[in-house]
């Protein structure tokens, strides 16, 4: 069989399950909770490994491996702070406590967990028109990923890859909501990991293994291989912060922990989200081998498609083609649920009081699905910038409005009204002023947008006495 | 590689920490999943008795 066939009939074949998977769990979607956090009953494994899934993505594939040969091999301290912070720590600090906290308010978004446990509709509002805006400049950055991969190794053009891929995703998602998207997910967090170990034994075998990768970098550039190298403490440490802490803050990550089972599963669901994102490392390092290779490349979003194109047999490319696919629609996937439980639960049923009954409700959901994931297929098109780049820029915004008011929510009583207002606007302002002005100083908006937002929280509810100590009292 | 100890792969310290650290967090999710199992089980233990 010719490589173009494999790499298309096994690619089929995962399609079709796919769009199967999304009508057989459109079965057991019978209420808006169902569709939006598969009705708190998701397990350890699929819980995590859809974490994962969602976490890692053709962003850290491609973009992680753009990064790790633009910068060098500093850049697997993102992948080990990731799995320290993004998984280990996001784990141990928010799992519990999310459950509880929003199966006690019944909550299943985060501006619905907002709204009942500061009592603000403001914040309900505020945080769904930042989640549906901002989250479209993800999912942007995740179908640029798809295209590039579409584009190297199957050679079709950049745009027929964004649109096959973007419109399998919003078939799947729309029919079967949240259950579709976790157990897809887990399925493709496996085919992802199996990728990535192909990828993995197939680089270091390119390169005569990690000394002589090692030392081949080196004669290129000594700040290829040191840490913090080229990159700088400033570039490095921000990159760090927004995908390892962004993630507490991000609305489809935290879906997680409203969904899953219960205390044992979160215990279980620790260690494997822990040991899979452990994978984080491979993209990071092939990347920064790729240089060696290629030295030349004018989009280096296609450092890792070509080392798969270069150094893998045809029977791994294929595997490896589909993982990164995989990846890519598993988050796309989470990201679209999220922004139409926010656009159809929020904004339009609770906001603006429109009366849906739980069929519309999914209906309103499905359409809206299609809507944003149409435009964000429009956008990536033509879009802006490198994939990690359109990724800090999302997520630096939405954790800047959300990461403070979410963590403290858990953990302080001693919040107030007026605290969590100025923390959204505060964060949400400072991170897009920070970055609009060109990044001052080489730290991106990330940080003092989410510091801003954490300094505003406390000093202001310190300063001012309305606590909203009724939603959290005997908590 | 000025200023930095060379060490296993031909790797510089303060890049090689990366991995230690990566294999460290999974050591440690382990270890914290089975203390806060054990944990749970008392307490529920106590919470029965």
């Amino acid at each position: 069989m010719s490589s173009p066939i494999l790499y298309i009939s096994l690619l089929a074949v995962y399609f079709v399950f796919l769009v199967l998977v999304g009508f057989i769990t459109q079965k057991g979607t019978k209420s808006s909770s169902d569709y939006l956090i598969g009705g708190r009953r998701i397990g350890a494994m699929v819980s995590s490994f859809s974490f994962v899934a969602a976490y890692f993505s053709s962003v850290v594939i491609i973009g992680g491996g753009a990064f790790g040969y633009l910068y060098g091999l500093s850049t697997l301290w993102v992948a080990a702070i990731n799995v320290l912070l993004g998984c280990f720590l996001a784990w141990v600090v928010l799992g519990k406590k999310t459950r509880e906290l929003t199966a006690r308010y019944n909550a299943v978004t985060l501006p619905d967990f907002f709204a009942k446990r500061y009592q603000i509709p403001f914040a309900r509002v505020f945080v769904s028109i930042v989640i549906c805006l901002f989250l479209i400049v993800y999912n942007v950055s995740i179908l640029k990923g798809l295209g590039d991969t579409f584009h190297v190794l199957l050679e079709i053009p950049y745009m027929w890859g964004v649109i096959l891929s973007g419109l399998i995703v919003l078939i799947y998602v729309s029919f079967g909501g949240y259950l579709a998207v976790v157990w897809t997910g887990f399925i493709q967090a496996i085919i992802m990991g199996t990728g990535l170990v192909l990828l993995l034994t197939n680089t270091l075998r390119a390169t005569g293994g990690m000394s002589a990768g090692v030392r081949a970098l080196n004669a290129i550039n000594e700040g290829l291989v040191q840490t913090p190298g080229i990159w700088g403490f400033p570039g490095l440490l921000s990159y760090i912060l927004i995908v390892s802490f962004g993630v507490w803050g991000m609305p489809q990550m935290l879906a997680r922990f409203y969904s899953i089972k219960d205390n044992k599963a979160i215990r279980w669901g620790t260690v494997f989200a822990t040991v899979g994102g452990a994978m984080a490392f491979i993209p990071y390092l092939t990347g920064a081998f790729a240089r060696i290779q290629f030295p030349d490349l004018a989009n280096a979003d296609q450092a890792i498609p070509m080392m798969v194109n270069e150094f893998m047999p045809p029977l791994a490319i294929a595997i490896f083609f589909v993982g990164v696919i995989a990846a890519g629609m598993s988050t796309f996937s989470s990201v679209l649920i999220i922004s139409s439980g926010a656009m159809v639960r929020d904004l339009l049923k609770k906001s603006f009081s429109i009366q849906l009954s739980e069929k519309k409700e999914i209906r309103w959901s499905m359409m809206t699905n299609m809507i944003v994931g149409l435009i964000s297929i429009l956008l990536a098109l033509n879009p802006p910038g490198l994939v990690l780049t359109l990724t800090a820029f999302s997520w630096a915004i939405i954790a800047s409005t959300c990461l403070a008011p979410f963590l403290l929510g858990l953990y302080w009583n001693g919040t107030t009204r007026t605290g969590v207002i100025c923390s959204m606007i505060g964060g949400f302002v400072i991170s897009l002023t920070w970055m609009l002005l060109g990044q001052p100083f080489g730290l991106h908006g990330f940080i003092p947008g989410v510091a801003s937002s954490f300094l505003l929280l406390t000093v202001v509810s310190w300063l001012t006495k309305d606590k909203v100590s009724i939603a959290f009292e005997g908590y | 590689m000025k200023g930095d100890l060379v060490t296993m792969w031909n790797m510089p310290l303060s890049t090689l920490w990366a991995f230690i650290a990566l294999i460290l967090t999974v050591i440690a999710a382990i270890v914290w999943a089975i203390i806060s199992g054990k944990k749970d089980q008392n307490d529920s233990g106590e919470g029965e008795a």
